[in-house]
């Protein structure tokens, strides 16, 4: 199998992995928070990136990072 | 005085929310036409909204990091689920709130946000006065008649919907039978219904 090949199949894992740990339980989950949308509540969630609460540089920059290179890995196959 | 559903509410408010839907729809075609800087867009887009969401859902920030994580994971991993049904932002809105609701279980316990308890900064500044007025009306009479109900039947309606217990876990605590318990609920229901006929319960 060539190099690329392989890392075709490592990122595929990968995703696979993380699609893993969200089985059907977790999408019907998402699904009835969508249809009992609960209006007070998705204001909040909208306005929530004016609330006072500052992310750690640190976290914001790492996830960036980390979220970056899924997505180079997943674009460069 | 025009009473507005939960739906009507929520139709005002996404249509305001135009300039965030209008965003996601072009990121999302450009994930999807493989431009890897667009997904760069969506983290920028939606960051501090979901970490500061989940502060104020879960009182930490240690937590809200692991949950503001889960959620791009999803997001990342899964944007081949989103069908387009609903908007981007609501599909984001709704894996958050069922990563919190996981987590909050875990912890023994969903945490009710109260509509008293939403700051006036949390307001989105386009979303304007009227609908979250009517919202917090609507909430009121909610919590008024929830208040009138016979007590039995209140407290079952709080373990189930409140702590989100099921029926067996509620006849455990309460020393019920589960036909008991479920008696119970539709009673409640029954009354809330009654009391309530211009609103959509979501029970």
């Amino acid at each position: 199998m060539s190099e690329r090949a392989k890392q075709r199949e490592r990122t595929q894992q990968s995703r696979g992995g993380l699609d893993a740990r969200r089985g059907a339980t977790f999408w019907d989950g998402v699904e009835r928070e969508i249809e009992a949308l609960d209006v007070a509540d998705f204001a909040l969630f909208m306005g929530a990136d004016r609330l006072p609460f500052e992310p750690r540089p640190a976290f914001a920059h790492a996830l960036s990072d980390c979220l970056a290179s899924l997505v180079r890995s997943r674009w460069s196959n | 005085m025009a009473r507005l559903s939960s739906k009507d509410a929520l139709g005002t408010c996404l249509a305001q929310l135009s300039g965030v839907k209008e965003a996601d729809r072009s990121i999302v075609d450009a994930i999807r036409g493989g431009d890897p800087a667009a997904f760069r867009e969506l983290y920028e887009l939606h960051f501090r909204r979901i970490h500061n969401f989940a502060v104020r859902r879960l009182g930490d920030a240690a937590e809200a990091e692991d949950v503001t994580q889960e959620v791009f994971e999803a997001v990342y991993s899964c944007l081949d689920r989103f069908e387009g049904k609903s908007d981007l932002v609501v599909w984001i809105y709704g894996i958050t709130r069922n990563i919190l609701n996981n987590r909050l279980r875990r912890r023994g316990g969903v945490r009710l946000v109260s509509i008293d308890d939403v700051p006036p900064e949390a307001a989105p500044l386009d979303l304007g006065p009227e609908p979250l007025a009517q919202a917090r009306q609507a909430l009121g009479r909610v919590r008024a008649a929830i208040e009138r109900l016979p007590g039995e039947q209140r407290k079952m309606l709080e373990l189930r919907h409140g702590k989100r217990l099921n029926i067996r876990k509620i006849a455990q605590l309460t020393g019920r039978s589960e036909d008991a318990v479920k008696s119970s609920l539709y009673r409640a229901r029954r009354t809330l219904a009654a009391q309530l006929p211009g609103e959509r319960l979501s029970l």
